[in-house]
């Protein structure tokens, strides 16, 4: 391994990932005997410690119960009826039924069409059937 | 609780679609702290991770019918939620830190803007280590990088993903994932080695000689 392949390796070996046991090995040897990339090796340790630390540090933070408690809310309501009004099943079958009631409800009356009770002038013409010629 | 800690990560969002609030909350209380940090670090702001953690389950509640275990983990799924909604947060808000993708911009101050950490007549002094204000410079400089390197520094070293997991939350390839990480640790080092006292910087060049 010449300098310039272990500089492209250098973070990859300094986070310990990426890096199959030779490639590691070689990486190492080269290091040994070349005191700058010894010396890259160590700032990119540096690193690697110094953001370990940060996310150790940030390590218990979290967002606040009132986001928690926010969210449940939401939750809750997304999940009440609104949800169930949205299942396109549900709005299709109401269709289909909606449909199907209006076609019998056709059907019923073209058999049996509504007949209006007679005024009272039919009436007295249907009584009286001379009346017409009297008129 | 409990006894969902067994279940499918597919199984466990079926049943928070399907109205199970336990589920939720097992979700929620499973990944919110993860998102919330990430976002953190992402902004540089408590108020934006907040805003993010909550629009990252809100969108599980109404889109989690999306998520398809075969593309990926439901935590990859959440963090590339959260990465959206930071990326509208910038787009919409001035204070949080530039987001730059694609950019050539890597950074880089202007007293420094030839210096390349790979360049072989420069050797920048060792992190000084161990100290409390290390970390607050860490985080700093964290912050003041592009966007598309602040991102894989905060998925893959503060949140300890793998080039493969991060690779799916940015959607791009593995070798995108290891070269921008590679860039972005180089210029860390540059930062932080710019942000060391000059005592310190005195004492490693002393050191070298």
């Amino acid at each position: 391994m010449n300098c310039v392949q272990f500089q492209e390796i250098v973070h990859d070996l300094a986070r310990d990932a990426g890096l199959d046991q030779s490639a590691r090995r070689d990486a190492l040897a080269h290091a040994d005997s070349c005191p700058r990339c010894d010396e890259l090796l160590a700032e990119a340790q540096s690193l690697t410690t110094a953001l370990r630390s940060l996310a150790a540090k940030d390590g218990t933070l979290g967002a606040s119960e009132r986001v928690e408690v926010a969210l449940i809310g939401a939750f809750r309501q997304q999940s009440g009826p609104a949800v169930h009004s949205n299942r396109p099943w549900q709005w299709g079958l109401a269709s289909v039924a909606g449909l199907a009631a209006l076609v019998l409800l056709s059907v019923l009356v073209l058999r049996h069409p509504v007949v209006s009770p007679p005024t009272p002038i039919q009436i007295l013409l249907m009584q009286t059937p001379n009346m017409r010629q009297l008129l | 609780m409990v006894r969902l800690s067994g279940h499918s990560e597919d199984d466990l969002v079926r049943r928070l679609l399907a109205g199970d609030e336990g589920a939720f909350v097992f979700v929620y209380r499973r990944w919110q702290a993860p998102i919330y940090r990430f976002a953190l670090h992402m902004s540089g702001n408590t108020s934006v991770a907040e805003d993010v953690t909550q629009e990252v389950f809100m969108t599980l509640i109404r889109e989690g019918g999306r998520f398809d275990p075969a593309l990926g983990s439901l935590s990859g799924y959440l963090f590339g939620i959260a990465r959206n909604h930071v990326r509208k947060r910038y787009d919409r808000d001035r204070f949080l830190v530039p987001f730059i993708e694609n950019s050539r911009d890597d950074g880089r101050s202007n007293g420094h803007a030839g210096r390349n950490g790979m360049h072989p007549s420069i050797v920048v002094a060792p992190v000084d280590l161990g100290r409390g204000e290390t970390i607050a410079m860490v985080r700093d400089a964290v912050l003041s990088l592009p966007g598309h390197y602040r991102e894989v520094v905060v998925l893959c070293d503060l949140q300890e993903m793998s080039y493969e997991e991060a690779a799916l939350v940015l959607a791009c390839a593995v070798g995108t994932v290891r070269s921008r990480l590679h860039r972005a640790r180089t210029l860390l080092t540059e930062k932080l080695s710019d942000l060391q006292s000059p005592e310190s910087k005195s004492a490693a060049g002393g050191m070298r000689q």
